[in-house]
Parts: structure tokens; C-alpha cells; sequence
């Protein structure tokens, strides 16, 4: 499991980790957004470019971004046969049935395929420079208005914390209970579909009761600490502003800015 | 200025039933705890000891509010006052990583302060120094899943010394631990006790950690069974192990010798004191 690189924290000091995370929730949602107004090669290629500049910054090897990607490149190719197949449009260059190769097709199917690199590439940025908990704590921030809904978010800011820090220490368990159960002759690999999902009841049931357990004992330990609910709370940690922050808004501003004159309209 | 009571926990006719258990927890108990003392707790499995100091804080609330009363640091412990009672009661509790609340040591150590509304700024100078008096200051920013058990601990202890309690409550906090994990949240814990004058509550099942206290409290079946100074009860081996439990090494030789027809006097009452008057009995022969 410790291929998947989501939500995977790589420990780094490069002008990207000292950014705000709230600032860098709030970049990669944009870029997200702004990646649709790229609509030329000119326009893709400056995206390409300054995606490129902010994954160097990080200073982390590129392979670490290559598992990043690794995992969805078959919805990435699947995506961009299919622009690629059922696109008409420009000079046609092949047809069979339902079929076509275009001219129209083939830039799209490209399009497509750099877009969804591009955005899987940022969100690793992110993740991977990110502590989970910084990244809710951003949340939180983010949550803030609802709190005028009457939504109680201070609430929802400490299950996401405390989610967060189960998260290893549920593993850990589950890789104790799997092997405890292998011990016993229990087997997760082998045999069709039905026999596997059967073979997972030893893992999860103990897991369930575990965690609610820990719930249980974990409550009981922060009442004892004095925890009465979020009124009346101080915090310890707290988000500042720094001036990489005001570069990476300088550094979108250019970005929008290229790719409002470079479009066509 | 108000004279203070010698004791700081006073438990009188305190009886106490889960709901959906037939038999009491704790039955009719009367306990007295002196300010600055060091408390042991012995019993077997299911005698009632950690039921014991969940009604020190009000966790669990006894039956029969009328007939019973607990009072701690002259606080009658009622629904008004439990959160000022919580203020002077620090407990660390048996599993270490179920009483993690923080993401990384400063967090949790901060949690209490938090919870007490405690301004930022002051919490900057408090969990510092809270960490480093457990020795943990190179692990400030470390998370859980990266510590050893006892780390973890020694976080928890410096999460309740932060808030300053008049109380700690150790309920069975080294039993998850090997051997020089406890010793040194022990020689922790002793230090503490000095400095700041504490009131310590240890439960145990450890008998090396029972004899550093002043008083033993023996539980059976909910009912306190006896009480008295560790050399007091510890000599009452057969009675002990009636109870199932267990007697430290040098007492349980001296029993032996005893019942042989050597008489072993009462101020030996450690391995190193009982080797030497051993010595010096056979340099007599």
C-alpha cells in the first residue's frame, strides 16, 4: 500500500513547503479552474511550462511525481482514445463504421490527455508538500463563512484532525490483524472474487471493533483533559500569510494574465 | 488565609454500578488520600481500581448522590464543579496511543491548554517547557505513529504537567511498557512529584511501583480489603495471595525465612537490605 501516493507527505525545504497551506488549497483549486481556459497550443503550452516551474520548485526527484501519475494513466489513456476515436471535425484521416480519426481528434485527444496530466501533477505538488494536517487545517480555514450557517465547524476541524491521526495507526493495525490471521491460516491473495471478499470478514470485524474501542477510550481521555466542547477553545496552531504566498499570487496573476492574451477567441 | 484539609481526596460511602451490571463496581468505599502523598492501588483483574479514579474526576458519576460524597482538594465533587475538579486532576491512562489527541507532541501537549482557553502565547512558552521537563524536546514536531510507547507516555505526562494539576493519576500507565520505559516515566513522575509538591494515584499491577509509595490500598471485588504503608501490607503475605496477588521478591524471602525460624526485622524491606542482613547474619554464626 505504500505505493499509493495519495495523501503522502514527503518531508523537503524548498520555497513550496513554506508557503501557506491555505494559500496553496486555494492555487491548486484555481489552477483546477484555470486550466479550462487554455484552448490553443500556445495557451497549453505556457500551462505546461508553469506547472513544470512549480513541480521544480518543490525540489523533490521527479520519479516521486512519475507514481504520482502512475496510478491513473489508464483513465488518462482511456479518455484520450476516446476524443481521439469519436471526434469529427477538420481533415479526416481514417474512418471505419463509428470510428474516425480526425484532425479535430487527434488535438483534442492531446489536449485532454495534457490537461488531466497537468492537474494530477499540481495536486501532487500540493499533497506531497503538504502535512495532512496543515492541509486540515486549510480546510477549516476555508470552512470558516459556514460557520454563519450555524455549521460547527470547529467540530468538523477537530474529526478531520483527529481522522488524520488515526489514519497511521489504523494501518499499522490492520497490517497486525492481517498477519495475526495469517498466522491462523486465514488467506487475502488467493481464490475468485466471493472467496476474497469472504476472506476479508477476519480483517474487518476486529478492525470495526478496535476503532470503536479506540473511540471510546480516546473520548474518555480527552474529557478527562478537560475537553467540553469547541466554546471557550484556544488554539496552539495557527496559519500565517508569508511572502512566498504573495509570490505564488504574483505567479498566478501572470499566469491568467498569458493565458487571457493567448487565447482565441 | 484558608486552612487547608490534610487531605486532598476524601471519598465517603461511594458506591458505584455500571448500568446493565448486576454487581457494584465499587461497593461502600471510604478512602483518604493526604495532600503530597504517593497512593498505590492494588487488585486483581475487575476489583474496581479504575472505576475508582474515573469517579476521582467525575467521569462516572456514583449512585445514590445523596448517601455518598467525594471531595477533592475541598471540592465536593457535583455537577457545577466537575470541570473545576477536571482542573486539578491529571490522569495518564493505560494505552498510549488511545490517548494521543494531538497530530504531532506540541499539539496534544497543548490540548489541555486549549480546552482551558489558555492564550496562544502563553501556551508557546508552557508546551515547551512541559515537553523537555519528559526529555522529549528533540521530538517536538514528531507525529504518534513515529514514537515508541513509551515516548508516548512520557507526551501524556507532559500533556497533563502542562496544565498544572494538583493530581496525577498513573492508571496502569506503564503497563504497556518494557522495563526501562517504566522506570523512566517512573523517575519522571518522582522528579514532578518533588518539584510541584503533587498528589500521585498510582494503580498498578507492578510491585516494584507499588513499594515507592507511601500508602497501598488493597481492592477486592469493589470493597477496600486493607490500607497501610507497602511495608505494613506487604508483610501479610498469605493474606495477599489470597487475593491473587502478588508480593515483591525480598518480602516473599522473608516470609520463607520467617516460617524457617529466622527472624528477619522490620526494617528490611528491600532486596539490597535484605542481602546485607543476610551477610551479616551469617558473619554472626
Amino acid at each position: 500500500m505504500s505505493k499509493i501516493l495519495i495523501g503522502r507527505y514527503i518531508p523537503g525545504d524548498s520555497l513550496i513547503y513554506k508557503m501557506d497551506p491555505r494559500g496553496k488549497l486555494l492555487a491548486t483549486i484555481f489552477f483546477i479552474l484555470i486550466i479550462f481556459l487554455a484552448n490553443n497550443w500556445i495557451t497549453y503550452g505556457i500551462l505546461i511550462i508553469f506547472s513544470l516551474v512549480a513541480v521544480y520548485a518543490t525540489k523533490l526527484r521527479p520519479k516521486v511525481f512519475w507514481d504520482g501519475i502512475k496510478p491513473l494513466i489508464w483513465l488518462i489513456f482511456f479518455t484520450s482514445l476516446l476524443q481521439l476515436f469519436f471526434t469529427s471535425g477538420g481533415t479526416t484521416y481514417w474512418k471505419w463504421s463509428i470510428f474516425t480519426i480526425s484532425s479535430y481528434g487527434i488535438t483534442n485527444a492531446i489536449y485532454i490527455f495534457i490537461r488531466f496530466t497537468l492537474i494530477i501533477l499540481i495536486s501532487t505538488v500540493m499533497t506531497l508538500t503538504t502535512m495532512p494536517l496543515e492541509i486540515a487545517n486549510a480546510m477549516e480555514w476555508l470552512l470558516t463563512p459556514l460557520k454563519y450557517l450555524k455549521v460547527p465547524v470547529d467540530k468538523i476541524a477537530l474529526v478531520m484532525s483527529i481522522a488524520l491521526r488515526f489514519v497511521p495507526t489504523l494501518f499499522d493495525e490492520t497490517v497486525k490483524i492481517m498477519n495475526a490471521q495469517r498466522s491462523r491460516g486465514a488467506d487475502f491473495n488467493d481464490g475468485g472474487l466471493i472467496k476474497r471478499a469472504k476472506a476479508i470478514a477476519p480483517l474487518l470485524v476486529p478492525l470495526f471493533i478496535e476503532s470503536l474501542e479506540t473511540a471510546v477510550e480516546l473520548s474518555t481521555a480527552m474529557e478527562a483533559r478537560g475537553y467540553r466542547g469547541s466554546e471557550g477553545r484556544s488554539r496552539y496552531r495557527i496559519l500565517r500569510w508569508s511572502k512566498y504566498d504573495l509570490i505564488c499570487l504574483v505567479y498566478f496573476v501572470i499566469l491568467v494574465g498569458l493565458l487571457l492574451i493567448f487565447r482565441t477567441r | 488565609m484558608k486552612i487547608l484539609n490534610k487531605n486532598i481526596i476524601e471519598f465517603k460511602n461511594v458506591t458505584f454500578t455500571y448500568p446493565e451490571a448486576t454487581k457494584s463496581a465499587v461497593k461502600n468505599i471510604n478512602l483518604n488520600i493526604e495532600r503530597g502523598s504517593w497512593t498505590t492501588i492494588l487488585g486483581r483483574n475487575g476489583s474496581g481500581k479504575s472505576t475508582v479514579t474515573r469517579l476521582i474526576n467525575g467521569l462516572l458519576i456514583p449512585d445514590d448522590q445523596e448517601k455518598s460524597k467525594i471531595i477533592v482538594d475541598d471540592i465536593p465533587l457535583n455537577e457545577k464543579n466537575v470541570w473545576k475538579i477536571r482542573d486539578r486532576v491529571g490522569i495518564v491512562f493505560q494505552n498510549p496511543d488511545n490517548q494521543f489527541v494531538g497530530a504531532t507532541v506540541a499539539d496534544d501537549v497543548a490540548f489541555g491548554l486549549e480546552n482551558r482557553g489558555i492564550p496562544r502565547d502563553e501556551m508557546l512558552k508552557i508546551v515547551p517547557e512541559a515537553i523537555k521537563s519528559v526529555g522529549m524536546s528533540d521530538y517536538i514536531n514528531s507525529e504518534p505513529s513515529n514514537l515508541s510507547g513509551g515516548q508516548k507516555q512520557r507526551v501524556a505526562i507532559a500533556g497533563v504537567l502542562a496544565v498544572h494539576p494538583k493530581i496525577i493519576i498513573l492508571d496502569e500507565s506503564t503497563s504497556m511498557l518494557d522495563p526501562e520505559g517504566r522506570q523512566n516515566i517512573l523517575n519522571i513522575i518522582l522528579k514532578m512529584k518533588k518539584r510541584d509538591n503533587l498528589t500521585i494515584l498510582s494503580i498498578t499491577h507492578d510491585i516494584d511501583e507499588a513499594q515507592l509509595a507511601d500508602q497501598v490500598i488493597i481492592l477486592n471485588d469493589g470493597i477496600k480489603v486493607d490500607q497501610g504503608t507497602p511495608n505494613e501490607i506487604f508483610n501479610k503475605v498469605d493474606q495477599l495471595k489470597e487475593l491473587g496477588l502478588d508480593v515483591p521478591f525480598a518480602f516473599k524471602l522473608k516470609h520463607k525465612l520467617s516460617k524457617a525460624g529466622i527472624s528477619v526485622p522490620d526494617y528490611v524491606n528491600s532486596e539490597e537490605k535484605l542481602v546485607k542482613f543476610l551477610c551479616q547474619l551469617n558473619s554472626n554464626m
